[in-house]
């Protein structure tokens, strides 16, 4: 690839703007830029061959916003634009061997799930049309630019990479705090980036040079790819939409860059040939700095980076094995649970959290990669994905947007082979358990001798060192007390002699024993001052997290112990211990206290059934509750507060019946979904929790629900009452549609709707049961229909 | 417009929570006071316009000879003795539905406080940026209408895609439209303020002809979305 050795060897320049040219040149408002390919070719070539007469060793071709999205209803296909483009581009070099034509890649002009409504793979497939499209009127290379959002550039790299052989480079858009318009860090990009296999990386658009000069440093010490800078010309004026920088200024700005390594530069919005005939003029000759990079184990989501430099405690909770709610969440396809255990434990401070979803009536390579994208779409912190099951892993690396651990291989050549081109494509970190097939070597020796095997092997499918940890296994104390030592030891030796991250299970070192805190404790402070850096703990008991951030002041990790006086100054004495004295569980519930509810329910639960304290005690509380809703004695906060409370009180009856082994309570099924097209979902999942609360077991959907999938869930766990929700007259269709499938296809299954736009007259056009004007009256509906 | 710290009344959210008439218990006032300040942090408002022709045709009004025609009878009026208008589009950033998605795993009725606060937050973007405009235009001696949404009268909100793509939002504070015409991030606005000459007789938009009569809060208070 020449380009890339260009690249290398010293400054490639690239070209300038596009847009702003063709506004100059006639582009009317409102025109879509690629469409001059087609209806102006001469003066799309024309701009080109400016930009190559200036000097630009790169010209990117005029195919920014060429995917099918953004060019519906314009009559073109993306083939037809990128076609015109290329041949646009191409013909302007003509006769300059030196030029290469970069396929533009721009963002689809639409927002991903969760933000928006595009799905992970529509948004690859739209990539990938272009990419063919590229690929097939010989494009030299790919350039992903102005990008905002990271899922997005995934989408689009993983197009790229898989559809062509050509080089990519991706350049995104940050504003001056240097993260993007959806939080992306710089960190998180370049981590993200570089391990998904782009062959240069930078930043293009939104700001000047001088805005973007310190954002380009940043990113300068966390990739070892060549970097690209393609600024505007400075910030345009609010009133003329001129740009305030100069070529001389520019010129100026560009040395600087070199100075840091920045080996492609071009210019962006706002800039001419003009800018980059001076650039040429004054640094043709001149070579980018030598950068020093720094290896380092980090990972990451868009928003979270965790660096791992100290310690770093990874939550072991989103784990079914020997959790018997969580086993039940997963069957019941319980989300809310599953996200609720990932929030308390980062509520709890855990840096990373480990993700293992594996049971054997659960389908891994579909709950693995769901369960990824319901916590990523409310949690920040990194996951380390947990499974065996490589069909699975590779469903969720795919999915997972940022860089994770995979959780793990061990020295196994089966298993190394299956699993490491995974991490490798994917770009994640791993985990390699020091086992093989002949079992766990008891002496610290053999099992690093299975590391550096591991680690050989990593490094030989091309996974850099600093993304290789190793687990050199707890054993339980209480059976092979003499092997404790032989962990703590293997943990020094990989540490020292290896130089590799270690990660430990540690709560498996207290099994069979009383006391099972103070034994956990203990040996994770041994374990640290051995050099463990990945502990998997619970982040929820206090001495774990305790003994983490005593560790970290006497160790010097925590800094003038700052983190631990915040965390503990004020902690004078205990948390304020939750008074029920005079108070019924009812009270509690009306006035929406959860803690006494839970409190409360407990000692209830000392001298009556589970079902009792439902029906007798927590429904009726509900009930009244409702009434003065209706009696509009309290208000929609009041009343979400009241169910939270009795969820509180219901989790501790869930708790108890799940101890006993008795089946769950369930007054019956309800599915509920918000329709497809629509994302505004808070209505729907007000009347989930309070029908929760009624004992009835609700089956979220979510929100833009697919009409099938609604009517194939409904068919597959034969529910009798489905409530679906919209909030816009635009998706008002998309719910009629379903009603009158789900009609079809189940006669005997009922429908309620509600939403802001709908109204009970509206509601029975469309073909529905009964409309629900709020919570309150869904659970009417759910007590007529299911009891 | 993102110095300055961002202000939520109160009241609004009040309104927007549906509690118009009761005044609230301790504990929702106790959660809108913890959600005003969250929403303060949690907001980045991005605004962006641009001042656009306005030609009337046969059905709607085309803006700054582009291909777009705004339709319905309501924008006509709405921009009846403008030659001009600004068109423009705010949001809060997508962090605000983040947040508001996490509260409604574990905390629903503190969900609901923020969404709200998050409604009256989008709207103040709109009013101080508002604000600002009419500063200006009356300096040139020029006149601004209300705000104009997708949505209200019979403008319908399948405009939205068209209208963020001439202000090329989705580049320049990172709003996008669904194909279903939603405005991603949730809480963001796209509207229409007309630009006259002389002075604008005081004008209301017609609640008969809205589309979000049903669901609308000021007409459930007994007021109008044109009151200031």
């Amino acid at each position: 690839m020449e380009i890339l050795e260009a690249l290398h060897d010293g400054l490639l320049l690239l070209d300038g703007a596009m847009g702003t040219m063709l506004q100059s040149r006639g582009l009317r408002l409102g025109e879509r830029p690629e469409l001059f390919s087609i209806t102006h070719p001469q003066v799309v070539e024309g701009i080109h061959r400016e930009y190559i007469e200036a000097g630009a060793q790169v010209v990117y071709a005029n195919t920014f916003g060429a995917n099918a999205h953004k060019l519906a209803g314009t009559g073109h296909t993306p083939a037809e634009v990128i076609e015109a483009s290329v041949r646009a581009a191409k013909a302007a070099c003509a006769g300059t061997n030196a030029t290469k034509v970069a396929l533009d890649v721009g963002p689809i002009g639409e927002l991903l799930a969760p933000a928006g409504s595009l799905g992970f793979d529509e948004a690859y497939a739209l990539f990938k049309e272009q990419i063919d499209a590229g690929v097939r009127c010989g494009a030299d290379l790919i350039v992903i630019e102005t990008m905002t959002d990271l899922y997005e550039v995934k989408a689009a790299l993983l197009a790229a990479k898989e559809n062509s052989e050509l080089p990519v480079f991706v350049t995104m858009t940050f504003e001056r705090g240097g993260r993007t318009f959806t939080g992306c860090s710089v960190s998180a990009m370049a981590l993200t980036l570089e391990g998904l296999g782009a062959d240069a990386i930078g930043i293009n658009c939104s700001l000047g040079p001088k805005e973007i000069y310190p954002i380009a440093k940043e990113l300068s010490v966390w990739t070892r790819l060549p970097l690209i800078v393609k600024a505007n010309a400075g910030l345009p004026d609010p009133q003329t939409g001129k740009y305030d920088v100069t070529p001389e200024a520019f010129v100026g700005s560009a040395l600087q860059f070199m100075e840091i390594g920045v080996s492609a530069i071009g210019g962006c919005c706002g800039t001419t040939p003009e800018y980059i005939a001076r650039m040429r003029e004054t640094l043709s000759g001149k070579r980018p700095a030598k950068r020093e990079y720094p290896a380092r184990a980090a990972i990451c989501t868009p928003t979270k980076t965790v660096a791992i430099d100290g310690v770093a405690v990874i939550g072991e909770r989103i784990n079914p094995t020997g959790k018997k709610l969580f086993k039940q969440a997963l069957i019941e396809h319980n989300m809310d649970y599953i996200l609720s255990q990932a929030i308390a434990q980062i509520e709890a401070d855990a840096d990373i959290l480990d993700v293992n979803v594996g049971l054997p009536e659960i389908d891994e390579t579909v709950m693995l990669p769901e369960v990824v994208c319901r916590l990523q779409a409310v949690i920040d912190a990194p996951l380390q994905l947990d499974s065996s099951n490589a069909k699975a892993l590779e469903n969720a690396l795919r999915l997972y947007n940022g860089k994770p651990v995979v959780n793990s291989v061990n020295g196994e050549a089966a298993v190394l082979e299956r699993i490491l081109p995974l991490v490798k494509k994917y770009g994640a970190a791993v985990v390699g358990l020091t086992l093989d097939e002949n079992g766990i070597p008891p002496k610290a020796g053999e099992r690093f001798a299975i590391a550096q095997r591991i680690l050989d092997a990593a490094l030989r499918y091309g996974i850099r060192r600093e993304d290789v940890y190793i687990d050199c296994l707890t054993l339980t104390a209480s059976v092979q007390q003499k092997e404790v030592m032989e962990t703590l030891k293997a943990v020094q030796m990989v540490k020292e002699r290896l130089g590799l991250k270690t990660v430990l299970g540690v709560s498996n070192i207290s099994f069979g024993l009383p006391g099972r805190e103070l034994i956990n404790q203990s040996f994770l402070t041994l374990a640290l001052a051995h050099g463990l850096d990945l502990p998997i703990i619970n982040p929820n008991i206090p001495s774990m997290m305790g003994a983490v951030a005593a560790f970290r002041v006497l160790y010097n990790q925590d800094e003038g112990a700052k983190d631990f006086i915040t965390k503990y100054a004020q902690e004078k004495g205990a948390a304020p211990v939750v008074s029920v004295q005079g108070m019924t569980i009812e009270h509690a519930i009306l006035r929406g206290l959860a803690k006494e509810s839970r409190e409360l329910a407990k000692a209830l639960l000392s001298d009556m059934g589970e079902m009792e304290l439902v029906n007798d005690r927590l429904i009726p509380a509900l009930d009244e509750v409702g009434s003065r809703f209706e009696q509009g004695k309290l208000f929609l906060p009041q009343l979400l507060q009241a169910a939270g409370a009795a969820q509180a009180a219901f989790e501790v009856v869930k708790e108890r019946i799940a101890a006993a082994g008795k089946p769950s309570v369930s007054k019956g099924k309800i599915l509920l979904a918000t329709v497809k097209g629509d994302i505004h979902d808070i209505g729907k999942n007000i009347v989930k929790a309070i029908l929760e609360n009624y004992g009835y077991q609700i089956i979220d959907l979510g929100r833009d629900v697919p009409v099938a999938r609604v009517v194939d869930e409904a068919v597959r766990q034969e529910v009798r009452l489905v409530g679906l929700s919209a909030l816009m007259t635009t998706t008002l269709p998309s719910m009629e549609a379903t009603i009158k499938a789900l009609h079809e296809r189940l006669p005997g299954c009922k429908v309620f709707v509600g939403g802001a736009v709908l109204t009970a007259d509206y509601a029975g056009k469309i073909g529905a049961d009964f409309y629900a004007r709020d919570a309150k009256q869904s659970v009417d509906i759910a007590r007529e229909i299911l009891g | 417009m993102n110095e300055g710290r961002l202000f939520i009344d109160p009241d609004e959210v009040l309104r927007y929570l549906g509690l118009r008439s009761a005044p609230p218990d301790e504990g929702t006032r106790a959660l809108i006071g913890e959600c005003r300040e969250e929403m303060a942090s949690l907001a980045r408002p991005r605004t962006v316009y641009r001042e656009l022709d306005v030609r009337f045709e046969e059905g709607g009004v085309r803006l700054g000879g582009s291909g777009l025609l705004l339709p319905g009878e309501d924008i006509r009026r709405h921009l009846d003795g403008c030659a001009a208008c600004i068109l423009l589009a705010a949001t809060l950033g997508g962090g605000v539905d983040r947040a508001v998605a996490a509260l409604q795993v574990r905390q629903m009725a503190k969900a609901l406080v923020l969404d709200c606060c998050a409604t009256a937050a989008i709207e103040e973007v709109c009013d101080k940026l508002q604000r600002e405009l009419e500063e200006t235009l009356q300096a040139e001696g020029r006149y601004a209408t209300t705000r104009y949404s997708p949505g209200y009268g019979d403008l319908p909100i399948t405009c939205q895609r068209e209208l963020t793509a001439l202000l090329d939002t989705s580049r320049k504070i990172g709003l996008c439209a669904t194909r279903e015409n939603i405005l991603t991030p949730r809480k963001s606005v796209t509207a229409i303020i007309g630009i006259s000459k002389r002075p604008l007789p005081a004008r209301r938009r017609s609640c008969e002809s809205c589309g979000l009569r049903q669901s609308c809060n000021y007409r459930r208070g007994g007021r109008h979305c044109g009151d200031s």
